[in-house]
Protein backbone atom coordinates (compact mmCIF):
# COMPACT_ATOMS: atom_id res chain seq x y z
CA UNK A 1 0.00 0.00 0.00
CA UNK A 2 1.74 3.25 -1.12
CA UNK A 3 1.99 5.76 1.72
CA UNK A 4 0.46 8.69 -0.23
CA UNK A 5 -2.75 6.73 -0.86
CA UNK A 6 -2.71 4.94 2.49
CA UNK A 7 -3.10 8.00 4.72
CA UNK A 8 -6.30 9.42 3.13
CA UNK A 9 -7.63 5.84 3.11
CA UNK A 10 -6.96 5.53 6.84
CA UNK A 11 -8.69 8.90 7.48
CA UNK A 12 -11.73 7.66 5.57
CA UNK A 13 -11.68 4.44 7.57
CA UNK A 14 -11.44 6.49 10.79
CA UNK A 15 -14.46 8.63 9.80
CA UNK A 16 -16.53 5.57 8.79
CA UNK A 17 -15.65 3.77 12.04
CA UNK A 18 -17.05 6.68 14.07
CA UNK A 19 -20.39 6.28 12.28
CA UNK A 20 -20.61 2.60 13.26
CA UNK A 21 -21.92 3.48 16.69
CA UNK A 22 -23.21 7.07 16.42
CA UNK A 23 -24.65 7.17 19.96
CA UNK A 24 -21.30 6.32 21.54
CA UNK A 25 -19.42 8.71 19.25
CA UNK A 26 -21.87 11.57 20.01
CA UNK A 27 -21.48 11.06 23.79
CA UNK A 28 -17.69 11.36 23.55
CA UNK A 29 -17.93 14.26 21.09
CA UNK A 30 -20.20 16.16 23.50
CA UNK A 31 -17.65 15.68 26.30
CA UNK A 32 -14.80 16.99 24.12
CA UNK A 33 -17.06 19.85 22.98
CA UNK A 34 -17.67 20.86 26.60
CA UNK A 35 -13.96 20.85 27.54
CA UNK A 36 -12.83 22.59 24.34
CA UNK A 37 -15.65 25.16 24.53
CA UNK A 38 -14.89 26.07 28.14
CA UNK A 39 -11.14 26.20 27.49
CA UNK A 40 -11.63 28.39 24.41
CA UNK A 41 -13.97 30.75 26.29
CA UNK A 42 -11.46 30.96 29.18
CA UNK A 43 -8.62 31.78 26.77
CA UNK A 44 -10.77 34.32 24.93
CA UNK A 45 -11.70 36.06 28.20
CA UNK A 46 -8.04 36.27 29.29
CA UNK A 47 -6.91 37.67 25.92
CA UNK A 48 -9.85 40.10 25.70
CA UNK A 49 -9.48 41.43 29.25
CA UNK A 50 -5.74 42.08 28.78
CA UNK A 51 -6.40 43.79 25.43
CA UNK A 52 -9.09 46.00 27.00
CA UNK A 53 -6.89 47.02 29.94
CA UNK A 54 -4.01 47.95 27.61
CA UNK A 55 -6.29 49.95 25.29
CA UNK A 56 -8.23 51.58 28.15
CA UNK A 57 -5.19 52.68 30.14
CA UNK A 58 -3.56 54.07 27.00
CA UNK A 59 -6.77 56.05 26.35
CA UNK A 60 -7.01 57.26 29.97
CA UNK A 61 -3.70 59.03 29.42
CA UNK A 62 -3.03 59.76 33.12
CA UNK A 63 -0.52 58.12 35.44
CA UNK A 64 -2.47 58.79 38.65
CA UNK A 65 -5.99 59.73 39.71
CA UNK A 66 -6.56 61.63 42.96
CA UNK A 67 -10.05 60.94 44.36
CA UNK A 68 -11.80 61.55 47.70
CA UNK A 69 -10.83 59.08 50.43
CA UNK A 70 -13.13 56.05 50.37
CA UNK A 71 -13.91 56.39 46.64
CA UNK A 72 -11.25 54.05 45.27
CA UNK A 73 -13.57 51.07 44.69
CA UNK A 74 -16.24 53.25 43.06
CA UNK A 75 -13.56 54.82 40.81
CA UNK A 76 -12.33 51.36 39.82
CA UNK A 77 -15.88 50.26 38.91
CA UNK A 78 -16.50 53.50 36.99
CA UNK A 79 -13.25 53.20 35.04
CA UNK A 80 -13.63 49.52 34.27
CA UNK A 81 -17.40 49.17 33.76
CA UNK A 82 -18.71 52.74 33.33
CA UNK A 83 -20.96 52.32 36.40
CA UNK A 84 -22.09 55.90 37.16
CA UNK A 85 -20.57 57.47 40.28
CA UNK A 86 -20.76 60.90 41.89
CA UNK A 87 -18.40 62.02 44.66
CA UNK A 88 -16.83 65.40 45.29
CA UNK A 89 -13.84 66.99 47.04
CA UNK A 90 -12.54 70.53 47.44
CA UNK A 91 -11.19 71.90 44.12
CA UNK A 92 -8.35 73.71 45.96
CA UNK A 93 -6.56 70.35 46.16
CA UNK A 94 -5.66 70.83 42.46
CA UNK A 95 -3.03 73.46 43.31
CA UNK A 96 -1.51 71.26 46.03
CA UNK A 97 -1.26 68.28 43.69
CA UNK A 98 0.25 70.37 40.85
CA UNK A 99 2.93 71.69 43.27
CA UNK A 100 4.30 68.23 44.10
CA UNK A 101 7.70 67.64 42.46
CA UNK A 102 7.55 65.22 39.53
CA UNK A 103 3.99 66.19 38.53
CA UNK A 104 3.96 67.30 34.87
CA UNK A 105 0.24 68.09 34.55
CA UNK A 106 -2.89 67.98 36.73
CA UNK A 107 -6.46 68.47 35.57
CA UNK A 108 -9.78 68.22 37.44
CA UNK A 109 -12.85 66.25 36.32
CA UNK A 110 -16.44 66.37 37.61
CA UNK A 111 -18.53 63.17 37.62
CA UNK A 112 -22.30 63.30 37.32
CA UNK A 113 -24.74 60.41 37.48
CA UNK A 114 -27.71 60.98 35.16
CA UNK A 115 -31.31 60.40 36.18
CA UNK A 116 -33.15 57.34 34.85
CA UNK A 117 -34.48 58.25 31.45
CA UNK A 118 -38.22 58.69 31.06
CA UNK A 119 -37.85 57.46 27.49
CA UNK A 120 -37.60 53.70 26.98
CA UNK A 121 -35.04 52.33 27.78
CA UNK A 122 -31.69 53.99 28.29
CA UNK A 123 -31.02 53.65 32.04
CA UNK A 124 -28.44 55.75 33.88
CA UNK A 125 -25.19 57.08 32.43
CA UNK A 126 -22.04 58.70 33.70
CA UNK A 127 -21.19 62.24 32.58
CA UNK A 128 -17.60 63.43 32.89
CA UNK A 129 -16.96 67.19 32.87
CA UNK A 130 -13.35 68.13 31.97
CA UNK A 131 -11.52 71.45 32.27
CA UNK A 132 -10.57 72.52 28.70
CA UNK A 133 -7.76 74.79 30.05
CA UNK A 134 -5.73 72.17 31.91
CA UNK A 135 -7.04 68.95 30.34
CA UNK A 136 -4.49 66.55 28.85
CA UNK A 137 -6.56 63.35 28.66
CA UNK A 138 -9.76 64.20 26.70
CA UNK A 139 -8.35 66.81 24.30
CA UNK A 140 -6.01 64.36 22.48
CA UNK A 141 -9.07 62.22 21.54
CA UNK A 142 -10.99 65.37 20.56
CA UNK A 143 -8.20 66.28 18.15
CA UNK A 144 -8.38 62.73 16.79
CA UNK A 145 -12.18 62.39 16.40
CA UNK A 146 -13.29 66.04 15.95
CA UNK A 147 -10.22 68.23 15.39
CA UNK A 148 -11.83 71.20 17.18
CA UNK A 149 -13.07 72.20 20.65
CA UNK A 150 -16.63 71.32 21.75
CA UNK A 151 -19.37 73.96 21.53
CA UNK A 152 -21.23 74.65 24.82
CA UNK A 153 -24.13 72.37 23.84
CA UNK A 154 -21.99 69.56 22.41
CA UNK A 155 -20.91 66.28 23.96
CA UNK A 156 -18.56 63.50 22.95
CA UNK A 157 -19.81 59.97 23.69
CA UNK A 158 -18.23 56.59 24.41
CA UNK A 159 -18.59 53.85 21.82
CA UNK A 160 -21.55 52.07 23.47
CA UNK A 161 -23.68 55.17 24.11
CA UNK A 162 -26.72 55.15 21.82
CA UNK A 163 -27.35 57.82 19.17
CA UNK A 164 -25.75 59.15 15.98
CA UNK A 165 -23.61 62.24 15.50
CA UNK A 166 -25.91 65.30 15.68
CA UNK A 167 -28.59 63.44 17.68
CA UNK A 168 -30.00 65.30 20.71
CA UNK A 169 -29.55 64.06 24.29
CA UNK A 170 -31.18 65.57 27.35
CA UNK A 171 -29.57 65.57 30.80
CA UNK A 172 -31.20 67.26 33.82
CA UNK A 173 -33.49 69.15 31.43
CA UNK A 174 -30.63 70.61 29.33
CA UNK A 175 -30.38 69.68 25.63
CA UNK A 176 -27.07 68.59 24.12
CA UNK A 177 -25.98 67.29 20.69
CA UNK A 178 -23.61 64.40 20.02
CA UNK A 179 -20.52 65.87 18.34
CA UNK A 180 -18.47 62.68 17.98
CA UNK A 181 -18.11 59.09 19.11
CA UNK A 182 -14.94 57.49 20.48
CA UNK A 183 -13.40 54.19 19.35
CA UNK A 184 -14.17 51.19 21.59
CA UNK A 185 -11.86 50.50 24.54
CA UNK A 186 -13.76 47.71 26.28
CA UNK A 187 -13.57 49.76 29.51
CA UNK A 188 -15.99 52.11 31.25
CA UNK A 189 -15.18 54.97 28.88
CA UNK A 190 -17.37 53.22 26.30
CA UNK A 191 -20.43 53.99 28.47
CA UNK A 192 -19.41 57.56 29.37
CA UNK A 193 -20.43 61.00 28.05
CA UNK A 194 -17.75 63.74 28.05
CA UNK A 195 -18.49 67.49 28.11
CA UNK A 196 -16.68 70.67 29.25
CA UNK A 197 -16.93 71.42 33.00
CA UNK A 198 -18.56 74.79 32.20
CA UNK A 199 -21.45 72.91 30.59
CA UNK A 200 -21.80 70.79 33.75
CA UNK A 201 -22.04 73.90 35.96
CA UNK A 202 -24.58 75.46 33.58
CA UNK A 203 -26.60 72.21 33.55
CA UNK A 204 -26.55 72.11 37.38
CA UNK A 205 -27.79 75.71 37.55
CA UNK A 206 -30.61 75.07 35.04
CA UNK A 207 -31.60 71.75 36.63
CA UNK A 208 -33.31 73.61 39.50
CA UNK A 209 -36.06 74.73 37.11
CA UNK A 210 -35.79 72.22 34.22
CA UNK A 211 -35.13 68.81 35.79
CA UNK A 212 -37.36 66.44 37.80
CA UNK A 213 -34.58 66.38 40.39
CA UNK A 214 -31.96 69.16 40.71
CA UNK A 215 -28.28 68.34 40.18
CA UNK A 216 -26.44 69.34 43.35
CA UNK A 217 -22.67 69.82 43.05
CA UNK A 218 -21.04 71.77 45.91
CA UNK A 219 -19.47 75.05 44.69
CA UNK A 220 -15.82 74.79 43.70
CA UNK A 221 -15.75 71.02 44.17
CA UNK A 222 -14.37 68.41 41.75
CA UNK A 223 -14.62 64.60 41.61
CA UNK A 224 -11.10 63.61 40.59
CA UNK A 225 -7.77 65.09 39.59
CA UNK A 226 -5.98 63.36 36.74
CA UNK A 227 -2.22 63.55 37.09
CA UNK A 228 0.50 63.19 34.44
CA UNK A 229 4.05 62.55 35.67
CA UNK A 230 7.44 63.44 34.23
CA UNK A 231 8.53 59.86 34.88
CA UNK A 232 5.65 57.33 34.98
CA UNK A 233 7.93 54.87 36.80
CA UNK A 234 7.72 57.14 39.84
CA UNK A 235 3.93 56.69 40.09
CA UNK A 236 3.87 54.58 43.32
CA UNK A 237 6.28 56.96 45.09
CA UNK A 238 4.43 60.14 44.08
CA UNK A 239 1.10 58.49 44.98
CA UNK A 240 2.45 57.92 48.52
CA UNK A 241 3.62 61.55 48.69
CA UNK A 242 0.20 62.88 47.65
CA UNK A 243 -1.60 60.71 50.19
CA UNK A 244 0.74 61.76 53.01
CA UNK A 245 0.77 65.51 52.17
CA UNK A 246 -2.91 66.05 51.34
CA UNK A 247 -5.53 64.88 53.79
CA UNK A 248 -8.84 63.29 52.73
CA UNK A 249 -7.68 61.92 49.38
CA UNK A 250 -6.72 58.54 47.92
CA UNK A 251 -4.63 57.93 44.82
CA UNK A 252 -5.40 55.35 42.15
CA UNK A 253 -2.46 54.27 39.96
CA UNK A 254 -2.61 52.55 36.57
CA UNK A 255 -0.88 49.58 38.22
CA UNK A 256 -3.67 49.32 40.82
CA UNK A 257 -6.30 49.28 38.08
CA UNK A 258 -4.43 46.49 36.25
CA UNK A 259 -4.00 44.57 39.52
CA UNK A 260 -7.70 45.00 40.40
CA UNK A 261 -8.75 43.66 36.99
CA UNK A 262 -6.28 40.79 37.36
CA UNK A 263 -7.79 39.89 40.77
CA UNK A 264 -11.31 39.94 39.31
CA UNK A 265 -10.13 37.74 36.41
CA UNK A 266 -8.63 35.29 38.93
CA UNK A 267 -12.04 35.20 40.62
CA UNK A 268 -13.69 34.13 37.35
CA UNK A 269 -10.96 31.60 36.54
CA UNK A 270 -11.39 30.06 40.00
CA UNK A 271 -14.82 28.94 38.77
CA UNK A 272 -13.77 27.99 35.25
CA UNK A 273 -10.62 25.97 35.95
CA UNK A 274 -12.19 23.25 38.15
CA UNK A 275 -14.91 22.80 35.49
CA UNK A 276 -12.30 22.42 32.73
CA UNK A 277 -10.11 20.04 34.78
CA UNK A 278 -13.08 17.97 36.04
CA UNK A 279 -14.66 17.51 32.61
CA UNK A 280 -11.23 16.91 31.04
CA UNK A 281 -10.60 13.99 33.43
CA UNK A 282 -14.02 12.50 32.69
CA UNK A 283 -13.46 12.85 28.93
CA UNK A 284 -9.99 11.28 29.12
CA UNK A 285 -11.41 8.29 30.99
CA UNK A 286 -14.24 8.08 28.41
CA UNK A 287 -11.69 8.13 25.58
CA UNK A 288 -9.61 5.34 27.14
CA UNK A 289 -12.70 3.18 27.77
CA UNK A 290 -14.12 3.90 24.31
CA UNK A 291 -10.92 3.04 22.49
CA UNK A 292 -10.29 -0.01 24.64
CA UNK A 293 -13.77 -1.19 23.57
CA UNK A 294 -13.12 -0.24 19.93
CA UNK A 295 -9.76 -2.03 20.01
CA UNK A 296 -11.43 -5.14 21.39
CA UNK A 297 -14.20 -5.02 18.76
CA UNK A 298 -11.68 -4.51 15.99
CA UNK A 299 -9.09 -7.08 16.96
CA UNK A 300 -10.27 -9.28 14.09
CA UNK A 301 -10.23 -6.37 11.61
CA UNK A 302 -6.76 -5.23 12.69
CA UNK A 303 -5.52 -8.84 12.52
CA UNK A 304 -6.85 -9.07 8.94
CA UNK A 305 -5.18 -5.77 8.04
CA UNK A 306 -1.89 -7.08 9.45
CA UNK A 307 -2.32 -10.40 7.61
CA UNK A 308 -2.92 -8.46 4.37
CA UNK A 309 0.41 -6.72 4.79
CA UNK A 310 -0.33 -3.64 6.87
CA UNK A 311 2.58 -2.75 9.13
CA UNK A 312 2.29 -2.38 12.93
CA UNK A 313 2.71 1.38 12.39
CA UNK A 314 -0.23 1.50 9.96
CA UNK A 315 -2.41 -0.52 12.31
CA UNK A 316 -1.61 1.84 15.21
CA UNK A 317 -2.08 4.85 12.91
CA UNK A 318 -5.61 3.69 12.00
CA UNK A 319 -6.74 3.78 15.63
CA UNK A 320 -4.83 6.93 16.55
CA UNK A 321 -6.22 8.78 13.53
CA UNK A 322 -9.72 7.79 14.55
CA UNK A 323 -9.10 9.16 18.06
CA UNK A 324 -7.43 12.34 16.74
CA UNK A 325 -10.27 12.81 14.25
CA UNK A 326 -12.86 12.50 17.00
CA UNK A 327 -10.87 14.81 19.33
CA UNK A 328 -10.33 17.39 16.57
CA UNK A 329 -13.98 17.30 15.50
CA UNK A 330 -15.17 17.73 19.10
CA UNK A 331 -12.56 20.49 19.57
CA UNK A 332 -13.75 22.36 16.49
CA UNK A 333 -17.40 22.08 17.58
CA UNK A 334 -16.33 23.23 21.06
CA UNK A 335 -14.52 26.28 19.71
CA UNK A 336 -17.54 27.30 17.63
CA UNK A 337 -20.01 26.63 20.48
CA UNK A 338 -17.73 28.35 23.04
CA UNK A 339 -17.42 31.41 20.80
CA UNK A 340 -21.20 31.58 20.20
CA UNK A 341 -22.28 31.03 23.83
CA UNK A 342 -19.60 33.38 25.17
CA UNK A 343 -20.67 36.00 22.61
CA UNK A 344 -24.26 35.75 23.90
CA UNK A 345 -23.38 36.04 27.60
CA UNK A 346 -20.24 38.21 27.28
CA UNK A 347 -21.76 41.36 28.76
CA UNK A 348 -23.43 39.47 31.62
CA UNK A 349 -20.14 37.74 32.55
CA UNK A 350 -18.14 40.97 32.35
CA UNK A 351 -20.67 42.92 34.42
CA UNK A 352 -20.89 40.14 37.05
CA UNK A 353 -17.10 40.02 37.52
CA UNK A 354 -16.41 43.76 36.87
CA UNK A 355 -14.15 42.93 33.95
CA UNK A 356 -13.42 45.04 30.87
CA UNK A 357 -13.37 43.22 27.53
CA UNK A 358 -12.30 44.02 23.98
CA UNK A 359 -12.18 41.25 21.36
CA UNK A 360 -8.58 40.38 20.48
CA UNK A 361 -7.54 40.71 16.83
CA UNK A 362 -8.38 37.99 14.27
CA UNK A 363 -4.87 36.48 14.28
CA UNK A 364 -4.93 35.93 18.06
CA UNK A 365 -8.49 34.59 17.91
CA UNK A 366 -7.71 32.11 15.11
CA UNK A 367 -4.44 31.03 16.82
CA UNK A 368 -6.36 30.33 20.03
CA UNK A 369 -9.00 28.30 18.15
CA UNK A 370 -6.35 26.29 16.24
CA UNK A 371 -4.44 25.61 19.48
CA UNK A 372 -7.60 24.31 21.22
CA UNK A 373 -8.51 22.05 18.24
CA UNK A 374 -4.91 20.76 17.99
CA UNK A 375 -4.79 20.03 21.74
CA UNK A 376 -8.14 18.22 21.57
CA UNK A 377 -6.89 16.08 18.66
CA UNK A 378 -3.59 15.38 20.44
CA UNK A 379 -5.38 14.56 23.71
CA UNK A 380 -7.66 12.10 21.88
CA UNK A 381 -4.70 10.39 20.19
CA UNK A 382 -2.78 10.14 23.48
CA UNK A 383 -5.78 8.66 25.30
CA UNK A 384 -6.11 6.00 22.57
CA UNK A 385 -2.38 5.26 22.43
CA UNK A 386 -2.32 2.54 25.10
CA UNK A 387 -5.26 0.44 23.78
CA UNK A 388 -3.82 0.78 20.26
CA UNK A 389 -0.38 -0.32 21.41
CA UNK A 390 -1.80 -3.37 23.22
CA UNK A 391 -3.77 -4.40 20.14
CA UNK A 392 -0.76 -4.30 17.84
CA UNK A 393 1.20 -6.59 20.14
CA UNK A 394 -1.24 -9.38 19.25
CA UNK A 395 -0.14 -11.87 16.66
CA UNK A 396 -2.33 -11.46 13.48
CA UNK A 397 -3.42 -15.11 13.67
CA UNK A 398 -4.51 -14.77 17.32
CA UNK A 399 -6.17 -11.41 16.62
CA UNK A 400 -8.30 -12.92 13.82
CA UNK A 401 -9.38 -15.85 15.97
CA UNK A 402 -9.61 -13.91 19.23
CA UNK A 403 -13.45 -13.64 19.22
CA UNK B 1 -38.44 -0.80 20.94
CA UNK B 2 -38.97 0.99 24.25
CA UNK B 3 -41.05 4.09 25.07
CA UNK B 4 -38.07 6.49 24.99
CA UNK B 5 -36.88 5.27 21.58
CA UNK B 6 -40.35 5.52 20.09
CA UNK B 7 -41.17 8.95 21.49
CA UNK B 8 -37.82 10.75 21.74
CA UNK B 9 -38.93 13.58 19.46
CA UNK B 10 -42.08 14.39 21.39
CA UNK B 11 -40.33 14.15 24.74
CA UNK B 12 -37.43 16.32 23.52
CA UNK B 13 -39.74 19.14 22.42
CA UNK B 14 -41.90 18.92 25.54
CA UNK B 15 -38.69 19.27 27.59
CA UNK B 16 -37.32 22.16 25.48
CA UNK B 17 -40.68 23.95 25.49
CA UNK B 18 -41.21 23.67 29.25
CA UNK B 19 -37.56 24.58 29.85
CA UNK B 20 -38.15 27.76 27.83
CA UNK B 21 -41.38 28.62 29.65
CA UNK B 22 -39.98 28.12 33.17
CA UNK B 23 -36.49 29.40 32.29
CA UNK B 24 -37.82 32.65 30.83
CA UNK B 25 -40.27 33.14 33.71
CA UNK B 26 -38.04 32.27 36.67
CA UNK B 27 -34.40 32.60 35.59
CA UNK B 28 -34.10 35.11 32.72
CA UNK B 29 -34.40 38.67 34.03
CA UNK B 30 -36.31 41.54 32.48
CA UNK B 31 -35.67 45.15 33.53
CA UNK B 32 -38.84 45.03 35.64
CA UNK B 33 -37.46 41.97 37.51
CA UNK B 34 -34.44 44.11 38.39
CA UNK B 35 -36.65 47.02 39.52
CA UNK B 36 -36.26 49.26 36.45
CA UNK B 37 -39.42 50.99 35.20
CA UNK B 38 -40.23 54.00 33.02
CA UNK B 39 -41.71 56.90 34.92
CA UNK B 40 -44.66 58.88 33.65
CA UNK B 41 -45.59 61.26 36.41
CA UNK B 42 -46.23 59.07 39.44
CA UNK B 43 -46.87 55.98 37.33
CA UNK B 44 -44.35 53.18 36.83
CA UNK B 45 -44.63 51.67 33.36
CA UNK B 46 -43.06 48.35 32.26
CA UNK B 47 -40.30 48.61 29.67
CA UNK B 48 -40.59 46.79 26.32
CA UNK B 49 -38.64 43.75 27.53
CA UNK B 50 -41.58 42.61 29.68
CA UNK B 51 -43.48 41.92 26.46
CA UNK B 52 -40.41 40.26 24.93
CA UNK B 53 -40.45 37.79 27.83
CA UNK B 54 -44.15 37.07 27.37
CA UNK B 55 -43.59 36.47 23.64
CA UNK B 56 -40.77 34.00 24.34
CA UNK B 57 -42.85 32.21 27.00
CA UNK B 58 -45.73 31.91 24.50
CA UNK B 59 -43.51 30.37 21.82
CA UNK B 60 -42.00 28.02 24.45
CA UNK B 61 -45.51 26.84 25.30
CA UNK B 62 -46.18 26.26 21.60
CA UNK B 63 -43.00 24.12 21.30
CA UNK B 64 -44.13 22.01 24.28
CA UNK B 65 -47.55 21.62 22.64
CA UNK B 66 -45.89 20.47 19.38
CA UNK B 67 -44.01 17.86 21.43
CA UNK B 68 -47.31 16.66 22.84
CA UNK B 69 -48.75 16.52 19.31
CA UNK B 70 -45.77 14.36 18.25
CA UNK B 71 -46.67 11.86 20.99
CA UNK B 72 -50.31 11.73 19.90
CA UNK B 73 -49.90 11.87 16.11
CA UNK B 74 -46.54 10.17 15.57
CA UNK B 75 -47.02 9.92 11.80
CA UNK B 76 -46.77 13.76 11.59
CA UNK B 77 -43.27 13.85 13.11
CA UNK B 78 -41.53 15.42 10.13
CA UNK B 79 -43.98 18.30 9.67
CA UNK B 80 -44.11 19.01 13.39
CA UNK B 81 -40.29 18.96 13.58
CA UNK B 82 -40.14 21.56 10.82
CA UNK B 83 -42.73 23.67 12.65
CA UNK B 84 -40.68 23.38 15.87
CA UNK B 85 -37.59 24.58 13.98
CA UNK B 86 -39.67 27.56 12.82
CA UNK B 87 -40.70 28.23 16.42
CA UNK B 88 -37.00 28.20 17.37
CA UNK B 89 -36.32 30.81 14.67
CA UNK B 90 -39.22 32.86 16.05
CA UNK B 91 -37.70 32.67 19.54
CA UNK B 92 -34.52 34.20 18.07
CA UNK B 93 -36.36 36.88 16.11
CA UNK B 94 -38.53 38.04 19.03
CA UNK B 95 -35.81 39.71 21.17
CA UNK B 96 -33.90 40.90 18.09
CA UNK B 97 -36.60 42.41 15.85
CA UNK B 98 -40.21 41.52 16.63
CA UNK B 99 -40.46 42.67 20.26
CA UNK B 100 -36.95 44.05 20.85
CA UNK B 101 -35.46 44.30 24.33
CA UNK B 102 -34.32 47.66 25.76
CA UNK B 103 -31.88 49.82 23.82
CA UNK B 104 -28.90 50.11 26.23
CA UNK B 105 -26.63 47.05 26.04
CA UNK B 106 -26.08 46.95 29.83
CA UNK B 107 -29.76 46.87 30.81
CA UNK B 108 -30.71 43.70 32.78
CA UNK B 109 -32.84 42.31 29.93
CA UNK B 110 -29.89 42.50 27.52
CA UNK B 111 -27.65 40.69 29.99
CA UNK B 112 -30.09 37.89 30.74
CA UNK B 113 -33.37 37.56 28.79
CA UNK B 114 -31.96 38.36 25.34
CA UNK B 115 -28.92 36.00 25.33
CA UNK B 116 -30.97 33.31 27.10
CA UNK B 117 -33.75 33.52 24.49
CA UNK B 118 -31.25 33.43 21.64
CA UNK B 119 -29.57 30.34 23.12
CA UNK B 120 -32.89 28.54 23.75
CA UNK B 121 -34.15 29.54 20.29
CA UNK B 122 -30.92 28.21 18.73
CA UNK B 123 -31.30 24.90 20.59
CA UNK B 124 -34.95 24.51 19.51
CA UNK B 125 -34.05 25.41 15.90
CA UNK B 126 -31.19 22.88 15.75
CA UNK B 127 -33.27 20.22 17.56
CA UNK B 128 -36.11 20.79 15.05
CA UNK B 129 -33.79 20.38 12.07
CA UNK B 130 -32.10 17.26 13.51
CA UNK B 131 -35.50 15.82 14.40
CA UNK B 132 -36.49 15.96 10.72
CA UNK B 133 -33.85 13.32 9.95
CA UNK B 134 -34.92 9.66 10.16
CA UNK B 135 -32.54 7.65 12.33
CA UNK B 136 -32.57 3.98 11.37
CA UNK B 137 -31.64 2.61 14.79
CA UNK B 138 -33.92 4.92 16.80
CA UNK B 139 -36.90 5.14 14.49
CA UNK B 140 -36.84 1.62 13.04
CA UNK B 141 -39.26 0.92 10.24
CA UNK B 142 -42.08 2.93 11.82
CA UNK B 143 -40.99 6.44 10.88
CA UNK B 144 -41.04 7.13 7.16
Amino acid sequence: MPHSKGVPGLWRLAALNLLRNPGRSIAVLLGVLLVAGTAFAGGLITLGVNHAVETGLARLGADLMVVPKGSVDATHTALVMGEPVAFYMDGAILGQVAAIPGVRAASPQIYVETLSSSACCTGRMMLVGYDPESDFTVKPWLRYVLNRALDPDEIIVGNHVLGLTGDPMKFYGTDFRIAARLDPTGMGMDETVFLPATAVWEMAKNSVTLAEEPLAIPDGHVSAILVGLNDPAQAPEIARQIESQISGVSVVTAGQITQGVSDDLDGLMTYLLPIIVGVLLVVLVLFVILFAAIAHERSREIGLLRALGATVRQAIAALLMEAAFMGGLGGLAGVLAGYAVYGLFKTAIMVSYTLPFLYPNATQLISLGVAVVALAALGGALAAAYPAWRLTRLDPHHAIHAR
Amino acid sequence: MNFLSRNWRGLLFIFLGLFTVFGAHYFLDTCADAGHFMHMGDKEIHMGCTWTERGVIGVGGLVAFMGLAMLIARESWRGLSLAAAGAGALMILIPLYLIPTCAMPNMPCNLSLKPGSLLLGGLVLVAGLISMIRFRKLDGAEAR
